[in-house]
């Protein structure tokens, strides 16, 4: 893999130890510039995880901790009326930065949650009539408790579309978590952090991963991909046109992180189930959960070569 | 017991084909397998509604138990077609209960359709196809159902997917119904052998065919090729009877008649005492299953070509089987004959004999008009005479008689059916010695324009006599004609027009209404329709389709016609298959593709078989962790398969690749030897 990008998921693995996949997941998201939700259980690492990719990609860094009291103007910012200049200056909320933090985003009302998912959408904020463009690059990273929790509010599934990837982090293993027991603190090492990239390299990163070669073959194989959610029984309804599109991005950028020129299955199916895990539900399950099964079937059942 | 569940439209449409299947059944069936269905769907609705739970093991053996002795009960035997299509049902609904799987939805599915097909052990008519049709689309959406996702909520379209699937078949069973090769059954079930059907009997005691006059049964239709002979002169003859004990007439006794004439026998003797005069009419009968052997035929007919039919030394035909399903048969007749020219001196003793005792009051009668008489012709009429002059009454409802029936019919009521008037004709005809004796089959019918054909009902019933006169052999006389002579030119319903007795229990019967012109007219259409079917549909026997299939494609074998349809049946199904089967493997697989798929099957042979979502570089790191020594060969394959197909996109450049597997396989058997 580049250098530089090695580098990068290094100095993030030894804040966040032992989850090598979910932080070049992470970084594969983030090269296209798309947003990313991480929904796991409080204590998972889902903060240090955002906060250590902004500081090794040298990015400007807010965090907005969302509650059931939080309004849009807390996230957007606000006008104050200054008595120096007897008018009216606008300060900006925690949204204009280019690593956004949004932890816990299902804690808040689906008012203040939309008005994060349109600056996510939109990449800029139109306050009292006036349009803010947002810092370039923007990337989103909202974490998310399961929604079986107490005090959540689930996004809907159109929302849950505006983000590029879904992952999980999950338990560390044993071995990482005696590290963890015996080591010094996150916080500290957080702390030691150094930049290892700069804006414009990272540019420059996004256009090369863009440069990856498709096949026909490969192609073909997302297009079985794509039609298995559309008429197997056990999937109320299939992935969309962009669902198609993000399963291909997401694959192109997987391959340059893994240092290749072309994409080959398997880089279709080491992103897979963070691409469409949350675009589908099972037919049988109307409560929403079900698309790990699905993406596992998808990855048994559609044949990579034919 | 597993968390399946059956999808909602399936239960729903399978309780309702059940349900439509069993309905017509339902009058046959004891009252208590009727219940014992009926508690079933309740407990499986209760069963789908999470009410409650599946019955037990011993419960469905109690049930099955009670089931049984619930049918014993109600039909008082196992023998026979009824109890058995009634354990069938019963095992159909009780199967509802241990539906856990989707297979077992498949079971009573098949079962369905299963049931479904017995009813036409019963009935064949048009009604019943149709609704059988219904119950089939039913089923199919039932089984549609099966396989679908509990998202379908919505039962009607389901019936819509059904009934456009069996539409769409109906070509194809159109053409097996034609072509398909007609077996004859391996095992025949006895149907409904106890079944009382109404018809003309072999004993004929006055009173007994004005009873059959009560029904508007059909017995039979008659297509005419040319035009159809006057009503009057149709005088289909089914019975003769010739003994008399002084209350009934019986038949003859068979063996003083000899052999009978069957067309694959050389004609008995007797065959040269017929001489067929006239014109010939030729018809063919479908008769309707009477239980009974004697066929009807219009006067006179000549032999016949069907097998199992043999023609009476009294010149009518007899089946050798019970007819108990629809019997079509062709026959050509001659109005004008002459039979029996000469009789001889013992078949004159055996038809003029009477019993000594009795009726002494009708045998004075007798002599008297005799000693007006100048010649046996002028006595006949002056018998003739005496029916139509005196106070004879034709009615339906005559008088109950004593042991001397003629004595009182002649002298005293003078009220009578045809039965009394050709049993006494007879009895005054054979008491001056004159031979004779007495018909009985039916008169006339009712000419249905729409086909062409004439249709005779039980009502339609008659008897008239025979009386064989010097030089013209046997002569028929109707002494019916000369006290009611519009029931042989109009029908038995004009004849007691005033009486109103005609169908007088059956207040609803079409026939009550002739005189109504539309409602004859739909009655008529209807009649020509079910004719149609019964000829062409249910009367398309074996025969029927090889003659069918001669006209159209020559003289031709059965056994050939069997083999062209499975041949074409099995290259249809062999074209379907190399579709489907060939979309699937070769069609569409790019050249490299199929020769990395050849390099997955050499090392499925060696127990390392790839799975469906497995990727070529998992597959290759797979392989090599349990077997090092092929690393190199693999990793040569997969980055040339790899390179070609995903990094260069050249898929139609195999050569490298194949070059890779020549190496592999030359290395594979270096090791294995």
């Amino acid at each position: 893999m580049p250098a530089i990008i090695e580098e990068t998921i290094a100095q993030v693995g030894s804040v966040l130890l032992g989850k090598e996949h979910q932080i070049k997941l992470a970084l594969t998201c983030l090269l296209l510039s798309g947003h990313l939700l991480i929904e796991d259980l409080p204590g998972m690492g889902k903060t240090t995880l955002s906060h250590a990719l902004a500081k090794v990609l040298n990015l400007s860094y807010n965090r907005i901790q969302f509650t059931s009291d939080l309004l849009p103007a807390d996230i957007l910012g606000v006008s104050v009326y200054e008595k120096d200049s007897s008018d009216f200056k606008f300060h900006p909320g925690p949204i204009f930065s280019q690593l956004v933090l949004a932890d816990e985003i299902n804690r808040t009302t689906p008012k203040s949650q939309s008005a994060l998912l349109e600056a996510m959408e939109e990449r800029q904020v139109t306050i009292e009539g006036r349009t803010r463009p947002l810092p370039l690059p923007f990337f989103v990273i909202a974490t998310q408790n399961p929604n079986t929790q107490a005090g959540t509010f689930p996004l809907p599934e159109s929302q849950l579309d505006r983000f590029l990837m879904r992952i999980e982090l999950g338990y560390p293993d044993a071995v990482a978590e005696r590290i963890l027991l015996k080591g010094e603190d996150r916080r500290a090492v957080l702390e030691r952090l150094v930049p290892s990239v700069n804006v414009h390299q990272l540019q420059e990163l996004q256009v090369e991963a863009e440069q990856v070669k498709v096949s026909e073959a490969l192609l073909d194989y997302i297009q079985r991909l794509v039609l298995y959610t559309r008429q197997a029984p056990e999937f109320a309804y299939g992935l969309s046109p962009r669902g198609a599109l993000a399963l291909l991005s997401c694959s192109r950028s997987w391959a340059f992180i893994e240092n290749r020129s072309h994409v080959v299955p398997e880089d279709v199916q080491a992103v897979l189930p963070s691409v469409v895990e949350h675009r589908l539900r099972e037919a049988a399950d109307f409560s929403g959960h079900g698309g790990t099964a699905l993406a596992q079937r998808l990855l048994t059942k559609v044949d990579v070569i034919g | 017991m597993t968390g399946f569940q059956i999808p909602r439209n399936s239960l729903a449409w399978m309780l309702a084909a059940q349900t439509a299947v069993i309905l017509p059944h339902i009058s046959r069936m004891p009252y208590s397998t009727i219940a014992l269905c009926f508690f079933c769907v309740l407990w499986r609705v209760m069963v789908y509604q999470g009410r409650w739970s599946y019955p037990g093991k011993w419960v469905k053996v109690l049930f099955v138990f009670f089931g049984i002795v619930g049918l014993g009960i109600g039909y008082g035997t196992f023998l026979g077609l009824d109890p058995w299509v009634g354990l069938l049902i019963m095992m159909f609904v009780l199967k509802l209960l241990e539906m856990h799987h989707k297979r077992d939805g498949y079971v009573v599915i098949l079962l369905g359709y299963f049931v479904a097909l017995t009813q036409f052990l019963y009935e064949q008519g048009i009604p019943y196809t149709l609704y059988m049709f219904v119950c089939v689309i039913m089923i199919t959406a039932a089984l549609i159902g099966l396989n679908q996702t509990r998202s379908h909520l919505r039962p009607v379209q389901t019936f819509k997917k059904a009934s456009v699937l069996l539409l769409q078949s109906v070509p194809l069973m159109i053409v097996l119904f034609v072509l398909f090769p007609r077996i004859s059954p391996l095992w025949t079930v006895p149907l409904q052998s106890s079944v009382a059907r109404t018809g003309v009997t072999d004993t004929m005691t006055p009173g007994n065919i004005a009873l059959l006059t009560q029904s508007d049964e059909l017995a039979f239709r008659a297509t005419f090729a040319d035009e159809v002979p006057p009503l009057s002169k149709l005088y289909w003859r089914g019975l003769v009877l010739s003994r008399f004990d002084g209350e009934s007439w019986t038949q003859e006794l068979p063996a003083l008649y000899g052999r009978l004439y069957r067309p694959d026998q050389p004609p008995p003797s007797w065959r040269d005492n017929m001489e067929l005069l006239g014109e010939e009419v030729k018809y063919s009968i479908l008769l309707e299953p009477t239980s009974q052997n004697w066929l009807f035929s219009l006067t006179m007919p000549e032999g016949t070509d069907k097998e199992g039919i043999g023609l009476v030394r009294d010149f009518r035909f007899y089946s050798f089987r019970e007819i108990r399903s629809k019997l079509r048969y062709e026959l050509t007749s001659h109005l004008n004959y002459r039979i029996d020219r000469d009789l001889h001196d013992f078949w004159r003793y055996r038809y003029t004999l009477l019993p000594v005792e009795g009726n002494p009051r009708s045998k004075r009668l007798a002599e008297s008009i005799w000693d007006r008489s100048p010649n046996k012709q002028e006595y006949i009429r002056n018998v003739l005479r005496r029916f139509n002059r005196e106070e004879f009454v034709y009615t339906l409802k005559p008088p109950v008689l004593g042991d001397n029936s003629i004595d009182e019919f002649l002298l005293d009521s003078k009220r009578g059916f045809c039965e009394h008037y050709a049993g006494s004709f007879v009895f005054l005809m054979r008491t001056v010695g004159i031979p004779a004796r007495v018909v009985v089959g039916y008169q006339g019918g009712e000419y249905n324009r729409i086909g062409n054909y004439v249709e005779v009902r039980q009502f339609d019933a008659h008897a008239w006599t025979e009386v064989w006169q010097e030089g013209q052999g046997w002569v028929r006389v109707d002494p019916t004609s000369a006290v009611a002579p519009e029931r042989i030119e109009s029908g038995l319903e004009f004849a007691v027009e005033g009486e109103d007795t005609f169908l007088s229990n059956l207040p609803l019967s079409w026939m009550k209404y002739r005189q109504t012109l539309w409602l004859t007219e739909i009655r008529l259409q209807l009649s020509a329709l079910s004719h149609y079917w019964d000829s062409w549909v249910v009367g398309y026997t074996p025969s029927v389709q090889m003659s069918l299939l001669a006209r159209y494609f020559g003289d031709l074998d059965r056994k050939w016609l069997g083999m062209v349809m499975m041949s074409s049946f099995f290259s249809l199904l062999g074209v379907v298959a190399i579709f489907i089967l060939g979309k699937r493997s070769h069609t569409l697989l790019r050249p490299i593709d199929r020769e990395y798929l050849k390099f997955c099957q050499l090392l499925a042979k060696q127990g390392l078989p790839r799975s469906v979502g497995e990727g070529p570089l998992h597959y290759a790191a797979r392989v090599v962790q349990t077997r090092p020594d092929l690393a190199p060969a693999m990793k040569q394959v997969t980055d040339t398969y790899v390179r070609l197909n995903y990094a260069e996109d050249q898929p139609e450049k195999t050569e490298s690749l194949r070059k890779a597997i020549r190496v592999y396989r030359f290395r594979n058997l270096v090791t294995e030897t």
